[in-house]
């Protein structure tokens, strides 16, 4: 059995790809450290760049785990700039309808915080997981 | 009280700061993530908002708030943390059974989603077998 999403009637609407809820069944939890650009820099579209360096990275690491997104219980996805927030919903708008099967999308916490650990970081996301067991 | 989690403070931690405790003891069982939770107005209406909304889900799943075994809180402004306090001291009392609460990492951070919020607080919940 694999993480369920859900959005209880009691919760506020939500304008983009998550849900309010992730209903975990008992099993092995892999905790994933912030992921961050590898090549951060002054790229054009620099915010797109990193986003994408930052997925790429979860996904990799899923796949080492022996599991996908649709394994993620939830993410907390840390940004430098309240200008990107527009910008990170269009690109996961985009992006997340191909990484998830299922119905529905992990809960995120969005955060805008004072910096990264580099200045030049202009976003960071941490994953919780429900590893699959080996007979899923 | 729930006999899935269990709120203690080690002898060998500090004295909490407040309605919260140094560790909650998870027994192996169905696990919920609450994305953090928000609301509009005043900062007593957003604390009020967002406590009845966890409250609504918890509900909703068939559970309660027994069952949280930790919480995080993001303010945007240190200067709001006395009225945090105070309103936990008086909302907490009803909503927990036992006269333990769970473990609550306060942060502050530049901006939550939407300049009008104030408080966000996430919950990570062991649902009852």
């Amino acid at each position: 059995m694999s993480v369920r999403y859900r959005n209880p009637e009691g919760a506020r609407s939500k304008p983009s790809l998550y849900s309010h809820v992730s209903i975990v069944p008992a099993g092995n939890l892999a905790f994933i450290a912030g992921q961050v650009s590898a090549d951060a820099g002054q790229r054009d579209n620099e915010f797109k760049c990193q986003f994408n360096e930052v997925m790429e990275a979860i996904a990799g690491i899923l796949k080492d785990l022996g599991a996908d997104f649709n394994c993620v219980a939830e993410f907390t996805t840390y940004l430098t700039d309240p200008a990107h927030i527009p910008v990170f919903r269009e690109l996961r708008n985009e992006l997340f309808p191909d990484l998830f099967a299922g119905e529905g999308y992990p809960p995120n916490t969005l955060l805008v915080v004072q910096r990264l650990g580099e200045p030049e970081w202009l976003l960071e996301m941490k994953t919780v997981v429900r590893l699959p067991e080996q007979d899923e | 009280m729930n006999a899935k989690v269990s709120y203690s403070n080690p002898p060998s931690s500090g004295t909490p700061l407040g309605l919260y405790s140094q560790v909650a003891r998870v027994t192996p069982g169905e696990m919920v993530y609450i994305a953090g939770q928000l609301a509009p107005g005043s900062f007593e209406e957003q604390f009020e908002a967002v406590i009845a909304q966890i409250g609504a889900i918890l509900g909703d799943l068939g559970t309660d708030f027994d069952s949280i075994a930790k919480f995080t809180t993001y303010l945007v402004d240190s200067a709001d943390i006395p009225e945090f306090m105070e309103l936990r001291e008086k909302a907490f009392p009803k909503l927990f059974k036992g006269d333990a609460y769970p473990p609550n990492t306060l942060l502050i951070v530049q901006r939550l989603v939407q300049q009008e919020f104030r408080i966000e607080v996430e919950a990570v919940v062991r649902m009852p077998d």
